[in-house]
């Protein structure tokens, strides 16, 4: 240990907050350098010096005048100050805390669950014939805006056919299937074979582009008729 | 070698315990600030009176002067009974206490003019001597004593005040480490190493007076 070392632990040193080794170091260090000793020596008394301050008290009694001043109406929070410490209120961790384990709550929940978000993206019963104006190039189509459930079924079953989605986006058709929105379905060979293909579907708007033709899409119960309306693009039948 | 200082020091005075001690259960103000929260008037005239005379003491050391110190220590509790409602229990109510006369004190020497104004009235004050209470044994060790403080404390008006308020809350006030790293918002490392620095300025500042209390000439 040099000499700078041990300057800088000096006051360590008389507060016995070194180590048994560092102080040993410091120690062999003092034996040899009469500098570093004779600092240590003032330091101490520097030391001694600043705790024989004796205790002051005030001549004057402090909290009396502070009463005072606080009955004549210093010392009131002014509206800035209340604001502020509303906010702070606000931003503690007691507070802040919750608020972030909900809203990560929320999030996982919209990666493992993304179609709750489709309850807000799209009205459930708008006409579907809005839908078809703005899909220019289908309305042409052959529509089965009532068919029979294994009409349906077979419409998906079929590997040539390609079922059309119109609206609402085909995760909330399968919302509406799941939960027993189009009951004609539960327990029919439609519903079973829908479900895995809804899974790999997309959400799409209503807007075109549509998908290409062979992705098979669903589209929402249709408000005439309680269930599914099913479109063929092409080999429907 | 050195243990003397520490046997007597703010550690040993504050116990060691202070320095694990959570920040809350053991605050023995904690009933009184509830009670002033509350609105009770009565509570918080009890804390400043449990207060004042530490507050006035830090001030003191800090400014130099007595009638200043119980100035801005008037200052510091209105400050407090204004901004009471940011205390958020986090730590103890003294050691918020001392963090507002500590910014009071620092915000009173800016308004002096950055400490040159300050410097001429303590170098006033050291010739006539500052008063300070205490209860001396004999009339002349009292007037030995009090010229001793009196340089010391114009030593300590030498230190700017980002060492000075550490090295006052540490070897005057008892203060532990971690206690005023929370009043300074520091870490613990840097307070200590200020401490150290503030130290060893003193020692170069009071240079004589060191040397003549270590030789015996003069019993401080």
């Amino acid at each position: 240990m040099n000499h700078h070392d041990v300057r800088a632990r000096l006051s360590e040193y008389l507060e016995g907050e070194l180590s048994l080794r560092q102080r040993a170091l410091v120690d062999a260090h003092l034996d040899a350098c009469s500098v570093c000793r004779e600092e240590l020596g003032e330091l101490r008394v520097t030391v001694r010096l600043l705790r024989g301050f004796e205790d002051a008290a005030p001549r004057t009694a402090i909290a009396d005048a502070v009463m005072d001043r606080i009955r004549a109406g210093e010392g009131a929070p002014s509206w800035w100050s209340r604001l502020t410490a509303q906010l702070e209120e606000l931003t503690q961790p007691r507070v802040v805390r919750p608020l972030v384990v909900c809203a990560l709550g929320l999030a996982a929940l919209l990666v493992v669950r993304p179609e709750i978000m489709n309850v807000w993206r799209s009205p459930v019963g708008a006409p579907p014939q809005a839908v078809r104006a703005r899909a220019p190039g289908l309305s042409d189509l052959p529509v089965a805006s009532a068919p029979a459930p294994r009409a349906v079924g077979r419409a998906l079953g079929a590997p040539s056919a390609d079922v059309v989605a119109e609206r609402p986006p085909v995760r909330r058709v399968w919302r509406h299937v799941g939960t027993g929105g189009s009951l004609e379905f539960r327990g029919d060979p439609v519903y079973r074979h829908v479900r895995p293909l809804l899974s790999r579907v997309p959400v799409v708007n209503e807007a075109p582009p549509f998908p290409s033709p062979g992705w098979p899409l669903m589209m929402g119960p249709d408000p005439g008729a309680g269930f599914p309306s099913v479109r063929t693009v092409s080999g429907g039948r | 070698m050195g243990h003397e200082i520490a046997e007597r020091g703010p550690l040993a005075r504050a116990g060691a315990e202070m320095a694990v001690r959570p920040a809350r259960e053991d605050d023995p103000d904690l009933e009184l600030v509830e009670r002033w929260k509350q609105g009770d008037a009565g509570a918080f005239e009890a804390l400043v009176r449990r207060h004042e005379r530490r507050v006035f003491r830090l001030l003191l050391r800090m400014l130099g002067n007595p009638a200043e110190a119980e100035e801005v220590a008037q200052e510091t509790f209105l400050n407090l009974h204004r901004h009471g409602h940011r205390f958020r229990q986090e730590a103890r109510f003294s050691t918020f206490v001392y963090r507002v006369a500590a910014n009071a004190a620092l915000n009173r020497r800016r308004a002096i003019g950055r400490g040159e104004r300050r410097e001429q009235e303590l170098a006033r004050q050291q010739q006539g001597g500052v008063e300070v209470p205490s209860q001396p044994l004999d009339p002349e060790a009292a007037a030995a004593s009090t010229q001793v403080r009196a340089r010391v404390q114009a030593g300590l008006a030498k230190l700017s005040p980002a060492l000075r308020l550490p090295l006052v809350l540490y070897d005057i006030e008892g203060l532990p480490y971690g206690e005023i790293a929370r009043v300074l918002e520091l870490a613990e490392g840097t307070v200590k190493s200020r401490i150290h620095r503030a130290r060893m300025a003193l020692r170069e500042i009071l240079g004589g007076l060191v040397r003549e209390t270590e030789t015996g000439r003069i019993d401080a």
